[in-house]
């Protein structure tokens, strides 16, 4: 069987399972537009001049958090919206490829004779699934951003700073560039690790998977390194905003590189793995 | 039979692997925990401290009174990484060991076998009984074992209130008046209530597998749910002027928190996990057939 019919059953069948959590990403995406609109209204009454732009709304969704300093007395920030964002983005693409292989999957594999092709077109269905996520979320953005009167552009208002609370900066706001940043950096960190949790979960349990994602977005959330995945998805880590930040060129390179790995290492092993042994031990 | 099926269940729930390694993650972080909190105080035991006093009396004010183990134990501490970790995984924690049991036993035919032989009621209370009792044990067993190990390196002084912006206990708070008078107390309710929400999540996961047909779906769902909820804790305090207060149940598990935690949200959000778990589990388990 050709890859690319592979891929379009996978698609049609997989499009029924997340379904539903588009329409709960959308509605998420919405709330997210609804409370920047609640919050920066507030500095638009302050700063007469200022005005919302689409880099704003970006920035307050994909910007996460400021550089955490733990000191006696202070508390962690928890970045709610940037990981709940996140942590749905990496749920869409969870269950399905091993559900499949349980399923109706389990015919196709015999029936194509290839490994290979079932697992790249999981691999590539991931990243559609994922991919569609941000889509609808930038639709939902847009839509927001016409509504509350906002420009369509990416420059960052200065109000942002404190509206996300950031005091120290490497450069003024006006000078920030972050479109790449708050657009391929998410998208692409989310793609990386669904492809993790689809390796992963060739070894262990897919909801497995997720937390070792959710480990690896809080860990970086909590320590501004440029080893932690999750960092390069903070348009607020970057090195515009933060001295000594992450660079966003470093961070498509890690993506790829770690992407590329997890499908390599996918591939060999499930050219090993026991499909009718693995359904028995859940 | 009921004893003999109670006795069965607990014996499956707490020998199956899934209830080691959600310990032993939850024990990863509170023993993370310990050890931070332990460090932060010899180090200001050893480099802050004798700089404090003069002749008895205190010259510098570095919050002293803060450093106490009522105020440096995993529920109480709000800066480290494992604590946060802690507290956004136990909803995973709690679900993964046991409340999935039902939807593989159904999956493989085992419940067509079992619940000829004991009944429907007495299998449900006792998977019921199992589901609670793992979420809770293993929610509650890593916060005592943080807890003692916090409180033999760290002095069990009194918390004070003049402290209270430091303490994140604010006045309003549940049990607030607790734990300045009887704090070890304070902290015991606490790891009770943490443990109830332990079990309470896993029978909310319980009652959504006879909803939903993914196992993965299943066990996700409730910490996806909880980050919904924590977030539309921080959207409705955006929308008030006023000190707001907290619905985050991710918060509310803590012993401090950033935002009022109110008895009676506490007590809003367990009823409204008991009562949907117990609806589902009832209607759909013990009232209708399992073919």
């Amino acid at each position: 069987m050709k890859f690319i019919k592979f891929f379009y059953l996978d698609f049609r069948r997989g499009m029924h399972t997340v379904w539903r959590l588009y329409l709960c990403g959308t509605i998420l995406f919405a709330l997210l537009c609804l409370d920047f609109w609640n919050r920066s209204r507030i500095f638009l009454e302050l700063y007469p001049d200022a005005s919302r732009s689409l880099g704003d709304l970006a920035l307050y969704i994909f910007g996460g958090m400021k550089k955490f300093i733990p000191t006696p007395g202070a508390v962690f920030p928890f970045p709610t919206v940037w990981l709940l964002v996140m942590a749905l983005a990496c749920f869409s693409s969870l269950w399905y490829p091993l559900e499949d292989l349980y399923g109706f999957g389990k015919t196709l594999l015999t029936a194509c004779q290839s490994r290979k092709r079932w697992y790249l077109a999981k691999a590539v269905w991931c990243g559609v699934t994922v991919s569609l996520y941000f889509l609808l979320g930038w639709a939902v953005l847009l839509f927001g951003c016409l509504a509350m009167g906002g420009k369509f552009t990416w420059t960052i208002s200065p109000y942002m700073m404190e509206l996300m609370e950031i005091t120290d900066v490497a450069s003024t706001v006006e000078d920030w560039q972050l479109t790449l940043q708050l657009t391929l950096l998410p998208w692409l960190v989310a793609v990386t690790l669904s492809q993790l949790q689809l390796c992963l979960s060739l070894w262990m349990q897919p909801v497995l998977g997720w937390v070792i994602s959710m480990v690896v977005l809080l860990s970086s959330a909590y320590y501004a390194s440029p080893f932690l995945l999750g960092n390069y998805a903070m348009a607020l880590r970057d090195q515009q905003v933060l001295t000594d930040g992450v660079i966003w060129q470093v961070g498509v390179f890690y993506c790829m590189g770690l992407l590329l790995l997890c499908v390599i290492a996918g591939l060999i092993s499930f050219q090993q793995t026991d499909i009718l042994g693995k359904e028995g031990k859940s | 039979m009921m004893g003999k099926t109670v006795k069965l269940e607990l014996k499956k729930a707490f020998s199956n692997p899934w209830f080691f390694l959600s310990l032993a993650v939850l024990l990863l972080c509170a023993l993370m925990s310990t050890a931070y909190s332990i460090d932060s105080y010899q180090n200001i035991l050893r480099n802050g401290f004798p700089h404090y006093f003069e002749n008895g009396k205190m010259t510098v004010n570095e919050y002293y009174a803060t450093w106490n183990c009522y105020q440096k134990w995993i529920g109480s501490e709000l800066v480290s990484l494992a604590s946060t970790l802690f507290f956004t995984l136990l909803p995973v924690c709690a679900v993964l060991p046991y409340a999935s049991a039902f939807h593989q036993e159904r999956k493989a035919g085992y419940l067509r076998v079992v619940v000829p032989q004991c009944g429907r009621k007495p299998y449900f209370l006792a998977k019921t009984l199992a589901v609670f009792l793992t979420g809770a044990v293993v929610v509650i067993l890593p916060l005592v074992v943080n807890f003692l190990a916090v409180s033999a390196f760290v002095p069990a002084t009194a918390p004070q209130v003049n402290y209270s912006f430091y303490n994140y206990v604010l006045f309003g708070d549940l049990w607030a008046d607790l734990f300045f008078d009887q704090p070890l107390l304070y902290v015991l309710l606490y790891i009770l209530l943490d443990g109830l929400f332990g079990g309470l999540l896993a029978l909310f996961a319980f009652a959504l597998s006879f909803l939903i047909p993914n196992r993965v779906v299943i066990l996700v769902l409730p910490l996806l749910l909880l980050l919904g909820l924590d977030y539309l804790s921080t959207m409705a305090a955006g929308f008030w002027s006023s000190t707001p207060m907290t619905i985050s149940l991710l918060d509310l598990l803590r012993a401090a928190h950033n935002a009022t935690a109110k008895g009676w949200v506490v007590a809003l959000e367990a009823g409204i996990l008991a009562v949907f778990s117990g609806a589902i589990i009832w209607l759909r388990g013990v009232r209708s057939e399992v073919y």
